[in-house]
């Protein structure tokens, strides 16, 4: 089951802006270690999936992972070879709008080096410049 | 627990504003002001160089002395930090009597590993820091608690923690701070559950910090 809202108040939405920097989300809430973005962009729901995935797997079983993020972007497409106008198309997928600051992954109850690991795997499966976070007292 | 006195050299800032601010930051100085008891906020310079010296430890009271005038026992209110840069923007400092009641939030630090782990439980911090009530003097930079003896399932709560005489937690005494507990297996797609290799996974609480929407 992809990432996506239950139910949504519009089926469609207009593009809107990603504009400034993370107010909120931007700090370690959860885990000793978190993946943050540095780049604003949008991140769709199978990039979150196979982030995800890629940190539990390397992680095996050795913690817990918080998932900061969440696909509640409707993204629309009109299908191939169709005319101009004829309204606007329909939902292809789920994304979400990720700011410079935001915290997407945070991670508990692994040595750092697994942590580092498993968030620079993850970063390789998102479309945004991803930096890694250590809470300081850890 | 002892504490040292922490003494920084400030400089009283002849022009404010964002212009100067940023002028000021580029020649490698972090603005700061301090405000408190009902009296005008005044606006100092620090230097980098001797703000992360006090960012490095768990300080929550230092001393100001400022070029001109005298010196001021402040508690660290609030730092802004560009996480873009790396750097501290801006940081508010609150002034303080040492004889007066005062609300902070200090860490808690861990020493020992718990026996539950070895039992195969997982270590998890619900609370990273907590909020006390003292005296400046009283203020401790920060709570050590030792987690040998918790066992699988066993938990530490607010009313377990042993604070200095004079300082009150003022959260909930039942609130957990830290617990041993079993990994959880979460709801995994079907060929992840059948290799069960996937450790548990918790999308962050909605709300203020967990906020499950973007924007």
């Amino acid at each position: 089951m992809p990432l996506m809202p239950k139910r949504v108040k519009h089926r469609k939405v207009q593009r809107g802006s990603i504009a400034g920097l993370a107010k909120k989300n931007n700090k370690l809430d959860f885990g000793d270690f978190g993946l943050q973005a540095m780049d604003r962009c949008y991140v769709p729901n199978n990039q979150i999936e196979a982030a995800r995935v890629a940190i539990t797997r390397h992680m095996k079983r050795r913690g817990k992972v918080w998932i900061r993020l969440f696909p509640d972007i409707p993204i629309t497409k009109k299908p191939l070879e169709t005319r101009m106008g004829k309204g606007k198309g329909n939902t292809e997928g789920w994304v979400a709008r990720v700011k410079p600051g935001r915290v997407l992954f945070e991670a508990s109850g692994c040595t750092e080096t697994v942590a580092r690991e498993a968030m620079a795997l993850a970063a390789n499966k998102l479309a945004v410049r991803c930096k890694f976070l250590v809470r300081e007292s850890h | 627990m002892a504490k040292e006195k922490h003494l920084i050299p400030v400089v009283v800032r002849e022009t404010v504003g964002t212009a100067a601010s940023r002028r000021a930051r580029r020649q490698g100085m972090v603005p700061a002001v301090v405000y408190g008891h009902g009296a005008e906020p005044k606006s100092f310079l620090i230097t980098v160089k001797d703000w992360d010296h006090i960012a490095k430890q768990d300080v929550q009271i230092v001393q100001l002395k400022p070029n001109k005038g005298a010196e001021l026992n402040v508690l660290i209110k609030d730092v802004q930090y560009d996480y873009l840069k790396s750097m501290t923007e801006h940081i508010d400092f609150l002034e303080v009597k040492m004889d007066e009641i005062i609300t902070a939030s200090i860490p808690i630090h861990t020493v020992g590993t718990p026996i539950g782990i070895t039992q195969g439980g997982t270590l998890e911090h619900m609370l990273h820091e907590i909020e006390v009530e003292c005296t400046p003097i009283t203020l401790p930079e920060f709570i050590e608690v030792n987690i040998d003896a918790i066992e699988l399932n066993g938990e530490i709560n607010i009313e377990d923690l042993k604070l200095p005489e004079g300082v009150t937690a003022t959260g909930d005494p039942k609130q957990t701070v830290l617990h041993v507990i079993l990994p959880r297996v979460a709801e995994e797609e079907e060929e992840d559950a059948a290799e069960g290799t996937d450790a548990p996974t918790e999308a962050a609480p909605a709300g203020e910090k967990g906020d499950a929407t973007s924007g």
